[in-house]
């Protein structure tokens, strides 16, 4: 009986999880509303604050990220599939699993380690301080200064930083692979470039939108999740991180459904 | 009535949406312009929840409150934002933006609801930190600045949108004496263009010797209005001077 309780428990705790987490989303997007203002100077130095710490200084470690992963594993499955193939196949899983698949997962799972549990823990801690109040009191709206901007960085970096990491990870690993295993770099690469048609890019676009869109919220629902406790800040941190992973997959599972 | 004379704020038998097991008697008072109203007590959370009704932050449960002719009780999210932007609010503990320097703490508000350049709203943040004495470098972050530095700060954050009226929830809170004296001196030049309410005000007395226009005591069964900080003083009411005593005894 007692594992019956857990069951029914979780089940319901999870079900109102989804529909605060949706009740958030629907009340922050809800920038139309006459007593939101987002287009102000105040939100767009948080906004640029927030590209610079979660974009710009990720540069270098998504750069080295995607030469590591270009040079370990490109390489080699170019190897092991023009040995078992040829050609025309390798530029399609390049294209598939490469461009598609690891280029947003990779960032994306860089953007939580790095961004999503420190926005968490920035927010949480806000909170506990007592220090969003006294802006509300003064007419400044939680949601514009403090999501609005946070949310829309994490889409901005997402989207710019897996393009980027993707396009690194595929010269890295075609020109080192092109070196060691003696097979024409720029050919691959022209056969790759020919086959990213708009679909294919919509789809990474669309799909690295949502990436950006569920890490950004998880991190400030759970920041804002913090009550009056600095305990509660590690805590919603750790499901910021968590969840977001297991919405991603989610979402991830789904556009593979899509594809195929 | 002239402009001047007119109420800003009139609580009309209103009573708060305070939580807790405390009784909340109806509060009936007027906030005029340069006029400083103290609300006393022996229970801070009371005295909260009254300051948080007549700041418009919560409706009352009973009575009304109007703020600048607007009835608190209906207003949409959306006049509530807008008046929001017309009156100032200085938390206890001057609870400033941690990860914002002091000039952009002070900018905030200005940067939020006026359509000004940048350039602009730092130098009207500067200029309001030069007249209120603030020597700290307005780049440093709250955490460095000293208590009175910080309460600075927080009342010039309060005072950069010009509101007509001023709420001050433990203003002398985490200051010496000697930092009590300059920020009573501070307050009392601000109370000339606007209405003040405030609690926390015994922690000085000499600042509600020379600028209080009204003091209310609140406590759970009665609500008394003195209209000077000797009247206050001369009462024969027991909980009054009970509540004196507890404060001659904390000197």
């Amino acid at each position: 009986m007692q594992f019956f309780g857990w069951l029914g428990r979780s089940c319901s705790d999870s079900f109102l999880y989804i529909i605060d987490v949706f009740y958030f989303i629907a009340r922050v997007m809800a920038i139309g509303q006459p007593h939101r203002n987002v287009f102000n100077r105040a939100v767009y130095s948080v906004l640029l604050g927030q590209l610079i710490y979660t974009g710009v200084d990720a540069f270098l470690m998504i750069s080295f990220l995607a030469v590591v992963v270009g040079i370990g594993i490109i390489s080699e499955l170019i190897y092991i599939m023009h040995s078992i193939t040829g050609a025309n196949d390798i530029t399609e899983i390049l294209a598939r699993l490469l461009v598609s698949e690891m280029g947003p997962l990779i960032t994306s799972v860089i953007l939580i380690g790095r961004s999503c549990s420190a926005m968490t823990v920035d927010l949480g801690n806000t909170k506990v301080r007592g220090e969003i109040a006294p802006l509300e009191y003064l007419g400044i709206n939680a949601d514009d200064y403090f999501i609005v901007p946070r949310i829309l960085c994490m889409v901005i970096c997402q989207v710019i930083l897996a393009l980027y990491f993707s396009t690194i990870m595929l010269f890295c690993g075609i020109f080192f692979g092109a070196y060691i295993y003696h097979f024409p770099a720029i050919n691959a690469l022209m056969e790759l470039v020919n086959t990213l048609n708009i679909s294919v890019v919509i789809s990474f676009l669309i799909k690295n939108v949502m990436f950006g869109f569920i890490i950004g919220t998880m991190a400030c629902f759970h920041g804002l999740s913090v009550q009056n406790s600095p305990t509660q800040v590690p805590q919603q941190m750790q499901k910021a991180v968590v969840r977001s992973l297991l919405f991603i997959s989610l979402v991830d599972g789904y556009f593979f459904l899509l594809v195929l | 009535m002239t402009a001047a004379s007119a109420p800003i704020v009139v609580a009309s038998a209103a009573v708060p949406s305070g939580a807790g097991h405390l009784h909340y008697p109806p509060l009936s008072c007027q906030l005029k312009l340069s006029t400083l109203t103290c609300l006393v007590g022996p229970h801070r959370a009371q005295l909260r929840a009254y300051l948080g009704m007549l700041a418009g932050i919560q409706r009352p449960s009973e009575g009304t409150v109007t703020i600048f002719g607007q009835l608190v009780n209906a207003l949409d999210q959306a006049v509530w934002q807008k008046l929001r932007a017309r009156i100032g609010y200085v938390s206890g503990g001057a609870l400033l933006l941690s990860v914002q320097h002091g000039l952009m703490n002070v900018m905030l508000p200005a940067l939020y609801h006026q359509n000004l350049s940048f350039r602009e709203v730092a130098d009207k943040a500067r200029a309001l930190l030069t007249a209120l004495d603030c020597d700290s470098d307005p780049m440093l972050f709250p955490a460095v600045l000293t208590s009175l530095q910080r309460s600075r700060i927080a009342l010039a954050r309060a005072l950069i949108l010009d509101p007509g009226l001023l709420f001050l929830d433990v203003p002398f809170y985490d200051l010496g004496a000697k930092e009590r004296e300059v920020m009573g001196e501070l307050l009392g030049k601000s109370k000339q263009q606007r209405a003040l309410c405030m609690i926390g005000g015994l922690q000085s007395p000499q600042f509600l010797q020379r600028h209080a226009d009204r003091i209310i005591y609140i406590a759970e069964e009665k609500i008394i209005k003195f209209n000077s900080w000797e009247a206050f003083l001369r009462t024969e009411d027991q909980d009054v001077q009970g509540l004196l005593s507890v404060l001659k005894r904390g000197e």
